[in-house]
């Protein structure tokens, strides 16, 4: 039990800053269009001032460009706070469809890199559960994490939040090389301890591409 | 002469912004969105500084940076990071490149490694060249 509780702690940890790595850097780039975007009009301006005639409608375009910038630091942030404040309480009533949208969120600079397409499918209703919602984000990221090596060429994984039994259950879909992964490697020992604390279960389907997560109602405290 | 730069980024905006405020410094600024479409442009044109990315989708900076340099030794490359990591710092130096900057950055920074980039480019083709004469000379051509 020492080890899972170690496992867990150190795969969180892992997790927590790998997000904030990624959040960060995404940040400094929309914070890199912006200065340059704010240098370029400055120097429009400069350039003005020694009589080159003020393109008015080039500063508009770098004002628009700024402000879109902003709205993009701004999503990135609100995803951040979002993010900490899903470990306020070890055990939350949550809907899984939100919590898979936020961790595709956090995980699009690295599907991004991967050159991965990620979609989120989601139940019409809420598909709540009683869970520790930072061990989740973490199993779905590992998952995805696993996922994104096993598409094959289609290179695009769907995740499916659905009302499942007496809680839920999420579907990695689009695996077309699972197939191929040699037996044991995947969960390993750090899904598992996730998974004992969540009281869940992964099991893969070959034959229909997919990668299943069981959640229970309640997870045992 | 003003210097031959290549700007390599996935952030389309970031690129053009930083190649026009180079242009209106007299700068031939060009740029690439991706590790690949920047090796064909080295390959294609004699660049006298590369700007270079190091987190791109697809090819990543260090592995397009030894590209660079394998094709193209002379040229020199100035890494660019959103964040500052030593190892990749310390990987890019023992890979040829010239310096790093983090971005955002100043653009007098920027210029001044380029020109410092462009100077030791120059330097080093004058002394290849200079070497190449005395030796024509020496072998009596």
């Amino acid at each position: 039990m020492r080890l899972t509780h170690d496992t867990v702690s150190e795969t969180g940890l892992e997790f927590f800053a790998k997000t904030c790595i990624s959040i960060s850097h995404e940040t400094k780039n929309s914070l890199a269009i912006m200065k340059e975007s704010a240098g370029l009009v400055e120097d429009i301006y400069l350039m003005a001032d020694k009589g080159v005639p003020l393109d008015t409608k080039r500063i508009r375009t770098l004002a628009t460009r700024i402000v879109e910038q902003i709205r993009r630091a701004d999503s990135i942030v609100d995803t951040l706070n979002k993010f900490t404040h899903s470990m306020d309480e070890i055990k939350q009533r949550i809907d899984i469809c939100n919590l898979l949208a936020l961790v595709a969120s956090l995980s699009k600079r690295l599907f991004l890199l991967k050159g991965v397409t990620l979609t989120v499918k989601t139940d019409v209703k809420p598909v709540k559960v009683t869970t520790n919602p930072f061990v989740l984000q973490n199993l779905v990221w590992l998952c995805l994490n696993f996922a994104m090596d096993v598409t094959g060429e289609a290179k695009t994984v769907s995740i499916v939040a659905e009302t499942w039994e007496n809680g839920g259950r999420i579907r990695f879909t689009g695996l077309k090389e699972l197939s191929g992964i040699s037996a044991g490697s995947f969960p390993t020992e750090k899904e598992k301890a996730l998974i004992e604390v969540l009281c869940a279960e992964i099991t893969t389907d070959v034959e229909h591409e997919e990668l299943l997560l069981i959640l229970p109602d309640e997870m045992a405290t | 002469m003003k210097a031959k730069i290549l700007i390599v980024d996935d952030e389309e905006k970031f690129v053009n912004s930083l190649a026009e405020r180079l242009s209106i410094r007299d700068y031939d600024a060009t740029t690439s969105v991706s590790g690949q479409d920047a090796i064909e442009k080295v390959s294609g044109y004699n660049f006298d500084v590369v700007m270079l990315d190091v987190v791109m989708p697809g090819m990543d900076g260090l592995e397009v940076l030894r590209e660079i340099k394998r094709i193209k030794p002379l040229t020199e490359v100035i890494m660019l990071t959103a964040l500052p990591n030593v190892e990749i710092g310390v990987e890019a130096m023992k890979r040829g490149a010239l310096d790093y900057i983090l971005k955002p950055c100043e653009i007098e920074e920027l210029i001044s490694k380029i020109d410092r980039g462009h100077a030791r480019k120059t330097e080093q083709e004058e002394r290849i060249s200079a070497a190449e004469v005395s030796g024509r000379c020496y072998n009596g051509v």
